[in-house]
């Protein structure tokens, strides 16, 4: 009877791999004319898909496998003239939460200097600015940008972008809200961090802007440094319509924000069949005692999270256009690498490392089949947990 | 301090001269590049800097996005002038060919967005020159990929790929 049992788990999992496999997309992404759409020069249409199997793997517990269509997202620009567009993404995440990712207006003012505003991505880590599924290794984005930075991180501002040094460095400085971190009740955790304060701009509020930055620099051949930073406060709904005589309510409202301090370098490295990839993230949150104090949460005073990424295109020397980039990372991330003396202990529990090795299948530019193999850890003396994740990757 | 000035202004007026008369003598029907001064002026001191000559002159070719480039009555190389897709934009760029269609120079005339200007950098443009288009996989391996730019990078070789076979096979 269990052995007949064991023989249908296996067979459904077969049947379901085996539709995934026929719903690869193949996309031909070079044609111009597919960006430009009737006479209108000026529209430009474009998207990105990932598609996930997640299974988790474990000795003696069978784990449901989960399927979703993790993000679709559809990019609408509109190039009014030489100087003036209209950037945006509109995004569908597992199926049913729609959100704008992205929405505009850029104007270049000099040759090498555009400023946009709207709502922008924040310039911190390679993947909250280069999202695209097929641009990067693994089915899942890097679990240090999605605690650590945290991915997709966008908010409402300013920024003035451009380049300098004959095209070798760029720049990014930007002001925009930053997060929600009290509304009522408290937002941020221990476990997640400022995951959950991403205003996301559905109906944004702020209290005083923040100031984020990204430099990158491209001097040295087949090498892009980074460099970004975040300055601000986090934003509470306690200092509307506050009275700011009022040494009481304004002490209260004091202990609804932290103050973050964050910096970050990354490298992509790419020459031949080769790949490198590292990622370092530091932030330095103050006030989390009274903040915890008062919410009852378990936030962290310091969150650090770093990877490091090594890929090989093994069809490199094959005469064909397609590619199979086998890949290793390590991922160590940690949203409680220090808290605030004389207030919460830490969480040895988030401190969290992740290694995963796999395969990215390249039918064509812009349509990805990947597999890989997650082990994930946490703490000193807990069980280690195991993935498998296939995925279809899309972009045009 | 003069003495630095002076071959800049003679070299300068070389480029007016060389810009009036060919204005004066021919019509160009390609890519408005002619309307903007900046590119003619980048364009025309790269003329003179490769072919090391005063002389020159253009004329187009068929209509298309092709000059010739003369140095009395005698084809010393050629001019394409074109743009392609980046991200979410287009931009403009310019080659410059010997008289077998080889690749002299390549530069990016505008750039319209951030995403993917990696590519106007000169060094990684200097890989184009003298590249053989003979064989398109050798010819797409050759050329180093800039991670954040894959489109405009992508968009870059394939530009000038078929550009320059096309110019191969209207020169033989």
């Amino acid at each position: 009877m269990k052995k007949m049992k064991r023989n249908n788990f296996f067979l459904r999992n077969v049947l379901v791999m085996g539709v995934l496999f026929s719903t690869i997309i193949i996309s031909n992404a070079q044609n111009t004319a597919q960006k430009i759409i009737g006479s209108n020069q000026g529209l430009h249409l474009g998207g990105y898909g990932q598609i996930d199997y997640n299974k988790q793997i474990n000795n003696d517990l069978n784990h449901n496998a989960k399927l979703d269509v993790h993000r679709l997202v559809t990019f609408f620009g509109y190039n009014f003239n030489e100087r003036t567009s209209f950037i945006s993404e509109i995004e569908m995440e597992h199926v049913t939460e729609v959100y704008v990712e992205q929405a505009f207006l850029s104007h270049t003012i000099k040759n090498n200097i555009s400023v946009n505003a709207g709502l922008m991505l924040i310039p911190m880590g390679i993947q909250n600015l280069y999202h695209e599924p097929p641009t990067f290794n693994g089915v899942e984005r890097t679990n240090v940008d999605k605690y650590i930075v945290p991915t997709t991180w966008r908010e409402m501002g300013v920024s003035v972008n451009g380049r300098t040094m004959e095209d070798l460095l760029s720049y990014e400085l930007m002001l925009v809200n930053g997060f929600n971190g009290y509304d009522g009740e408290g937002v941020f955790s221990g476990s997640s961090g400022l995951r959950s304060g991403r205003q996301k701009a559905a109906k944004s509020y702020m209290t005083a802007p923040d100031f984020a930055s990204r430099f990158s620099y491209l001097g040295i051949p087949n090498l892009n440094l980074g460099l970004s930073t975040y300055f601000g406060e986090s934003e509470s709904t306690a200092y509307d319509a506050l009275d700011l005589s009022d040494e009481n309510a304004l002490a209260s409202a004091d202990s609804t924000i932290i103050g973050i301090n964050m910096i970050g370098i990354d490298a992509r490295y790419q020459k031949g069949a080769l790949e490198f990839r590292g990622q370092y993230i530091i932030a330095d949150l103050s006030n989390t005692n009274q903040y915890n104090a008062f919410t009852g949460k378990d936030l962290g005073s310091k969150m650090m999270g770093y990877y490091a990424e090594a890929g090989y295109n093994l069809l490199a020397e094959k005469e064909t256009n397609n590619e199979l980039i086998a890949f290793a990372r390590f991922e160590n991330y940690n949203t409680h690498n220090e808290v605030e003396e004389g207030g919460i202990s830490i969480n040895s529990n988030y401190d969290r490392k992740d290694v995963i090795i796999g395969l990215g299948l390249k039918l064509a530019k812009g349509a990805m089949f990947k597999l890989d193999y997650q082990i994930k850890s946490n703490g000193n003396s807990n069980p280690r947990t195991d993935h498998i994740n296939i995925g279809t990757a899309i972009w045009f | 301090m003069v003495n630095t000035l002076v071959p800049i202004v003679v070299k300068f007026s070389k480029v007016i001269i060389f810009i009036m008369i060919t204005l004066l003598i021919f019509s160009f029907t390609s890519i408005k590049w002619e309307e903007d001064t900046k590119s003619k002026i980048k364009i025309y001191n790269s003329i003179y800097d490769i072919f090391h000559s005063d002389r020159c002159t253009l004329e187009s070719f068929n209509d298309n996005d092709f000059n010739i480039i003369k140095e009395e009555e005698k084809i010393i190389g050629y001019l394409l002038v074109t743009q392609s897709f980046s991200k979410t934009n287009t931009f403009d760029y310019y080659v410059l060919y010997n008289t077998q269609a080889e690749i002299l120079k390549v530069e990016v005339l505008s750039y319209r967005e951030s995403h993917g200007f990696e590519i106007c950098n000169k060094r990684w443009l200097k890989q184009f020159i003298g590249i053989n288009i003979a064989s398109e996989f050798e010819y797409n391996n050759k050329v180093d990929a800039i991670s954040g730019a894959t489109i405009s990078v992508n968009s870059t070789k394939s530009s000038i790929y078929q550009n320059t076979q096309y110019l191969k096979k209207l020169i033989k």
